[in-house]
């Protein structure tokens, strides 16, 4: 069984690698990794190296939220890729693998973004407000970015307003 | 048993002020949990709660005393109740921005509308620069976000700054 890791466990801090192989194994791994999210509290997403394994896969389901909002549901994605992005949002984050720790993070606002199925299907999908922050947030897992990287305090606030 | 105290300590600003308080910290045994500094213009300024053993308590004070008269730095200490010590504030749910020409009045305006209606401020920042005044504060305003909303309006308009309420969606990704 796969262990839930956390900070400061410098897998999480390491580059996943792209999946080549859509498989049986990768159908099993799957299933673990949503377990995974599933058993964490209020988690909407989870990425592949939060168990240590250092492949490029996400799942979010944001109709998992604690407030409700607009979303695609569960989404599987192998090999995750921010095409396009605008805006700028403000939310609060927090993360399986950052216990009792939220902090501000800013996100753009709408983003698409291409990745494949478990089949190796290259899929499309444009979001937007909650479902594209967790998106981001995942992704960023991929590549050893954690939110406490890109917290923001009211001081960094200002520092942007100004310019 | 443990007790936390409360340390405000300011002074002019220079390379090593948290080296200096910390170092007195640490040969006092007592342990830094948390702590906000800032440099306000050329003024460094702390505030550190730090936990210690009972027994501790007038090694520290003696410690801080002989910090002041050596750095200059002024040090205030108070010590927290077990319920102030122990109590977790609110998360923020939204953040507010201001901006526009400085004017007399527009921290009192903005933070007086959400007294108003029970609102709290989780953080704020300010800053005047020339003309130009920037105000952010975190607030936890739960579900009097719409009213908070309408009463900045008005307060936008009466002073003619900029002021945006930005809701914080959040979950554990």
């Amino acid at each position: 069984m796969y262990e839930l890791l956390t900070l400061p466990d410098e897998r999480l801090r390491q580059k996943s690698q792209p999946i080549t192989q859509f498989d049986k194994s990768l159908h099993k791994f799957v299933e673990d990794l949503e377990q995974a999210m599933l058993d964490g509290q209020g988690g909407v997403g989870i990425a592949a190296p939060q168990l240590g394994v250092l492949k490029r896969i996400v799942i979010v389901d944001c109709s998992l939220g604690l407030h409700k909002n607009k979303n695609h549901g569960r989404l599987i994605m192998v090999n995750p890729e921010i095409i396009e992005q605008d805006g700028e949002v403000l939310g609060r984050e927090g993360c399986l693998s950052v216990p009792e720790w939220v902090g501000t993070v800013p996100r753009a606002r709408r983003i698409t973004v291409r990745y494949q199925g478990l089949q190796g299907k290259t899929h499309e999908l444009s979001t937007k407000a909650f479902e594209a922050r967790v998106i981001q947030h995942e992704i960023d897992h991929l590549d050893g970015i954690l939110f406490i990287d890109k917290v923001v305090s009211t001081k960094d606030l200002i520092r942007r307003m100004d310019t | 048993m443990n007790q936390s105290i409360l340390l405000s300590i300011s002074g002019k600003d220079r390379a090593g002020i948290v080296r200096d308080v910390s170092e007195v910290l640490l040969h006092a045994h007592a342990n830094i949990e948390d702590s906000s500094m800032a440099v306000l213009r050329g003024r460094f300024t702390m505030m550190l709660i730090v936990e210690l053993e009972d027994s501790g308590l007038s090694s520290l004070k003696a410690a801080l005393a002989e910090l002041e008269q050596r750095t200059g730095l002024t040090v205030q200490s108070q010590v927290l109740s077990e319920d102030e010590a122990s109590h977790i504030p609110d998360e923020p749910d939204c953040v507010i921005t201001v901006s526009g020409a400085d004017k007399p009045g527009i921290v009192f305006a903005v933070t007086d509308v959400m007294a108003e209606i029970g609102v709290s401020v989780a953080d704020v920042s300010t800053r005047a620069r020339g003309e130009v005044y920037m105000m952010a504060l975190e607030a936890v305003a739960g579900d009097k976000l719409n009213a908070l909303q309408t009463k900045l309006a008005g307060v936008s308009d009466k002073l003619s700054v900029s002021i945006e309420v930005h809701q914080l969606d959040d979950g554990v990704m």
